[in-house]
């Protein structure tokens, strides 16, 4: 009687333990199921659409090659238009009806905001790669990894550029911030610049979001005696900074956030966006001779139509990269996929190497941010593209 | 068969159910609302709680554009007030709840006493030229007052806990904001059928009229802003409480006219047509979504991401260039014909 007690209860507990291996929300024996909220509709889908096609690509790949362990990939892609509502409601439909196992897209900053207390409640594995702000990581949530630099490390690497490469030290430097957090972040990244290189910072103008005509900024910036202009707009703000220089016959060194590394904004600005300076962490789409550029630009061509393949920029490229880290990550874990591993497995990644589209990626305990190296690029306007003009820099 | 309804006192025509049938009605309606998160999911009850929340806001709305007449594009400003009211205090200062919310009615409704007196003077376009103007100050104010409102960073609230229950889950929650909206539609019923009511009527008809009938003009017009600012405020308060995250970007002008759309659709004038049209607005987005999603459009192809848009657009306006009394309007001329039948009136 003993024996077959002590028999039915190992059978019992190994079957329990081998549910609760399986049992990982979103892991099935032969499918992972992976969620992403971006903002797919509205102005903002400049960003989204790149981000979720790049990891349609990466979906279309592993699964091509295999899976992960013997696992398809399947992604629910779910669009919040950028509003930190509907980013909500999205991971909660995710969370319930689609039960997803991890987050590999998270949307933009206050988008990611309205859903890290989720994230933190049901401990779901998450990585955002496409909008960085220190309150992602400051204070650290033990499920939500952060890659790519803040903006004002970006800028305060930028600076260092024209700085160190340019020699611009004895220049009039200026900067025109949007009045939100993501200007704030920018201008941080300036003020940074300016400190350490003890620069003449002559003007600061504050826009508000939205504005579109910067003629009277433009004007005081010229009355000032501006050389280097820092731009904190998102998209259309810096082109219409750049046509508005270019009226006003100003010879001026501009640079811009990682966002000022989109076509739209070499189309927008015309003959005046040729030769800008953009501070990125990734290269650029052009930049095929960094193999993992190359390489996703293989994939892209593979599995995507010609009208998604023109909706591509840096924001594919850095959601391929974080596809990346999660298929290893989730490669390590072998079969027995569960959250703890993945955070476990992430927490370890030490140096890990994206093929050149991001810098060594480190986390550690208690450490959630890895800020990888940043480039500074030049804009080509006659042939839209943007050359790597700088080497990948640390963040200090 | 009944015929029609017929009031023979005062009493009768102001009455808050006009016959049995509406009573019953009501009943049937507060239990399903009470049984309903037993049955739904939490992602729906979780989508329930967006829209009640909107609806509270809505009716308040209604009180002062759809009852008094006074156009406002300033909901998404008051909802600000209301939301950060109440993020404010519960996370920096940690009152509770049942103190949030009055106080980001309250507050609201302080600046509704501002913003409604250019409404003294000016009526149509120019008021709600006036009122959108008030949502782009208010976001100025929060992204400039960074030492209480936390500037463009956003601010995360607590839990919701009433009385020490803590109310984390959607379906605890959902039961809070059932009350408030209950409150909400019974508070704006019953100012509807008072003197209130009727002078806000009689505004909307025509304030020269009213003035000439006695009504206090000035005083009534600065009432429907305050009243339905309090609403709004309220609504902000759950918002920031449904959220748990309230920044800028949560605040945009469409939030207004999406509101104003809302009565339109649901039916100028009329606290249920509010609630229905909040209904149709939002879940006309949900259906839209769910449709595509499970076309496999969520992604696969931008254009049909673009004809959702499309679609949602060319649905509102198609409701408003044919039924301009919106679904209440539909409603009750169905329920003419069916009382009626087989008589044309």
């Amino acid at each position: 009687m003993n024996w077959f007690l002590k028999g039915t209860l190992t059978a019992t507990l190994l079957t329990m333990g081998g549910v609760g291996a399986m049992a990982a929300p979103g892991v099935t024996e032969d499918k992972i199921v992976l969620g992403a909220v971006d903002p797919l509709t509205g102005p903002p889908s400049l960003l989204g659409k790149a981000h979720s096609l790049a990891l349609k690509v990466w979906q279309e790949d592993v699964n091509a090659r295999g899976g992960i362990n013997g696992r398809k990939v399947e992604i629910v892609f779910e669009d919040d238009g950028y509003v930190p509502a509907r980013s909500l409601q999205s991971l909660k439909k995710m969370v319930e009806v689609d039960d997803i196992f991890a987050l590999i897209g998270t949307s933009g900053s206050s988008q990611l905001a309205a859903m890290m207390p989720l994230i933190d409640e049901l401990g779901i594995p998450a990585l955002n790669n496409m909008a960085v702000n220190s309150h992602h990581f400051n204070p650290p949530l033990e499920t939500l990894f952060v890659v790519g630099p803040t903006y004002c490390q970006e800028l305060a690497a930028g600076m260092t550029y024209l700085v160190e490469e340019l020699g611009l030290k004895d220049e009039k430097y200026a900067i025109a911030f949007q009045d939100d957090e993501f200007g704030d972040d920018v201008r941080c990244g300036y003020l940074a610049g300016v400190e350490k290189y003890g620069l003449d910072n002559v003007l600061e103008l504050e826009f508000k979001r939205g504005q579109k005509d910067f003629s009277a900024e433009m004007l005081k910036a010229r009355a000032a005696g501006v050389t280097v202009l820092v731009s904190g707009g998102v998209v259309a703000e810096h082109s219409t900074l750049l046509k508005e220089a270019a009226k006003n016959r100003m010879d001026i060194t501009f640079l811009g956030a990682h966002s000022a590394h989109l076509t739209p904004v070499q189309a927008l600005a015309g003959s005046a966006g040729d030769g800008y300076y953009a501070a990125d962490y990734v290269p650029a789409l052009t930049s095929l001779q960094v193999p993992g550029v190359a390489r996703f630009m293989d994939l892209a061509n593979k599995y995507l139509s010609e009208s998604e393949m023109d909706s591509l920029n840096r924001y594919a490229l850095s959601g391929y990269a974080g596809a990346m880290i999660f298929e290893h990550v989730m490669t390590e874990c072998g079969e027995d996929l569960t959250r703890a591993c993945v955070i476990e497995k992430m927490e370890g990644l030490d140096g890990f190497e994206t093929d050149g589209l991001l810098g060594p990626v480190t986390y550690g305990e208690g450490v959630r941010h890895a800020p990888t190296g940043i480039m500074v690029l030049q804009s080509n306007a006659e042939d839209k593209t943007f050359s790597i003009v700088s080497e990948r820099m640390e963040v200090e | 068969m009944r015929t029609g309804v017929f009031e023979e006192s005062y009493s009768e025509l102001i009455s808050l159910y006009r016959n049995p049938t509406q009573t019953y009605w009501t009943v049937a309606l507060v239990l399903a609302a009470l049984v309903a998160p037993l049955l739904l999911t939490n992602h729906l009850t979780s989508l329930v709680n967006g829209m009640m929340i909107a609806a509270v806001g809505v009716i308040g709305l209604n009180l002062l554009t759809g009852t008094t007449g006074l156009i406002s594009f300033g909901q998404a400003g008051f909802l600000a007030v209301g939301a950060y009211t109440a993020a404010v205090l519960s996370a920096d200062y940690g009152m509770p709840l049942w103190l949030c919310l009055p106080a980001s009615g309250l507050m609201a409704a302080a600046f509704g006493l501002i913003v409604g007196i250019p409404s003294l003077r000016l009526k149509g376009l120019y008021l709600a030229i006036t009122t959108m103007a008030f949502t782009i100050i208010i976001t100025h104010i929060i992204l400039s007052a960074e030492d209480i409102t936390h500037g463009s960073s956003g601010i995360s609230t607590p839990k919701p806990a009433i009385f020490g229950v803590e109310l984390a889950t959607d379906k605890s929650f959902y039961y809070l904001i059932l009350a408030i909206l209950t409150l909400a539609i019974l508070g704006s019923a019953n100012i509807k059928r008072s003197r209130i009511g009727r002078a806000f009527l009689a505004i909307r008809e025509q304030d020269i009229a009213a003035r000439v009938m006695g009504v206090p003009v000035a005083r009534y017009k600065l009432y429907a802003f305050v009243v339905s600012s309090f609403y709004v405020g309220v609504a902000g308060a759950l918002m920031a409480y449904h959220i748990r995250f309230v920044n800028v970007d949560s605040f945009s002008l469409v939030i207004s006219i999406e509101a104003v759309s809302m009565i339109i659709v649901g039916g100028l004038g009329s606290t249920a047509g509010a609630v229905i049209g909040v209904v149709f607005v939002l879940g006309l987005a949900e259906v839209l979504n769910y449709v595509i999603g499970s076309m496999g459009g969520t992604l696969g192809s931008v254009s049909v991401l673009e004809l959702k848009g499309f679609i949602y657009g060319l649905t509102i306006v198609l409701f408003l260039r044919f039924e301009p009394e919106g679904l209440m309007g539909i409603y009750r001329e169905f329920k003419n014909r069916w009382v009626n039948w087989p008589f044309r009136y």
